[in-house]
């Protein structure tokens, strides 16, 4: 059934709560905020003095990482909404109207986003480009160890490009540190639980999505 | 503060690059807490201004509305 069959067939019956996650997407979330958690934990506890056998759990971790981003990829493209998570037009007026009321300026109110307001689709792609940097560099470093599937052959890359590589690992090792501490803040705001409810359940309130999306920017499936 | 990890060459010739430096790592971890700080701040003042009725950043009123409003 589409999005657009859903809502007809709802027309008649209005459920009270509005689908914002499907199962597969709130699995797939916990699962990759398990994997994020682990290499987090795995690369850095050794840094600052918790020493333990962390490379064979880290590699590891970075495949299933890295397997469960290109199903997000797939999904994302072909099942998925993809442009509702880009930016468009609409998020940089409302995000400027925003701006201009916060300042004391006379100005059109600003519109209520779709599914995702501009500063979440910002969040996204900052996440995307740290995570796809850490995948991309991190699969590089699988040659530079033995591992059950190949023998390590680090001759491929002399020592200044694997430097750079270990440069791009590390600095965005390091920032997503700061992304997951501001994620981790918003989800435990009280004013976005509605938020970190659908990342459990996959619903929202119809009242929730009244009062804090638009409803012709998100064409959402009612339960 | 270094930016860039470097081990010495075995030839004896120039450092050679082999990461960032973990002296960073308390500085992201502190710029998570100052963005934390801020958002909580900046939200619970202009939610208790919003509640009370006051412009946090007061728009600057023109002469002529100034006028418009005496007249």
């Amino acid at each position: 059934m589409t999005v657009t069959q859903a809502n007809v067939s709802a027309a008649g019956a209005v459920s009270d709560r509005v689908k914002r996650h499907l199962l597969a997407d709130r699995i797939y979330h916990w699962l990759m905020a398990a994997c994020v958690l682990t290499l987090l934990a795995t690369a850095f506890l050794p840094i600052i003095g918790y020493k333990f056998e962390w490379l064979g759990l880290h590699w590891t971790t970075g495949v299933a990482l890295s397997a469960l981003v290109v199903i997000h990829i797939v999904r994302a493209v072909i099942w998925q909404d993809f442009w509702a998570m880009m930016i468009d037009g609409a998020d940089l007026r409302n995000g400027w109207r925003r701006l201009a009321q916060a300042l004391g300026r006379k100005r059109a109110a600003p519109g209520k986003p779709g599914k995702y307001n501009g500063l979440q689709k910002l969040y996204h792609a900052g996440i995307a480009v740290l995570v796809l940097s850490i995948i991309a560099t991190g699969l590089l470093m699988l040659l530079k160890i033995d591992t059950p599937l190949w023998r390590r052959n680090p001759y491929v890359l002399a020592d200044y490009q694997w430097g750079w590589i270990y440069v791009v690992h590390g600095f965005a090792a390091m920032a997503l540190i700061t992304m997951v501490m501001i994620h981790i803040y918003f989800a435990l705001r009280p004013d976005e639980w509605r938020l970190t409810r659908s990342m459990f359940r996959g619903w929202i309130t119809r009242r929730e999505f009244e009062e804090h999306h638009d409803k012709a920017r998100w064409a959402a499936d009612e339960r | 503060m270094q930016l860039f990890r470097y081990s010495t060459s075995i030839y004896g010739g120039s450092d050679v690059l082999i990461g960032a430096s973990w002296d960073l790592l308390k500085w992201f971890v502190l710029a998570g807490a100052v963005a934390i700080v801020l958002h909580a701040a900046i939200k619970a003042v202009t939610v208790a201004a919003g509640r009370s009725g006051i412009a946090i950043w007061p728009r600057r009123v023109r002469e002529t509305e100034r006028t418009t409003a005496v007249g």
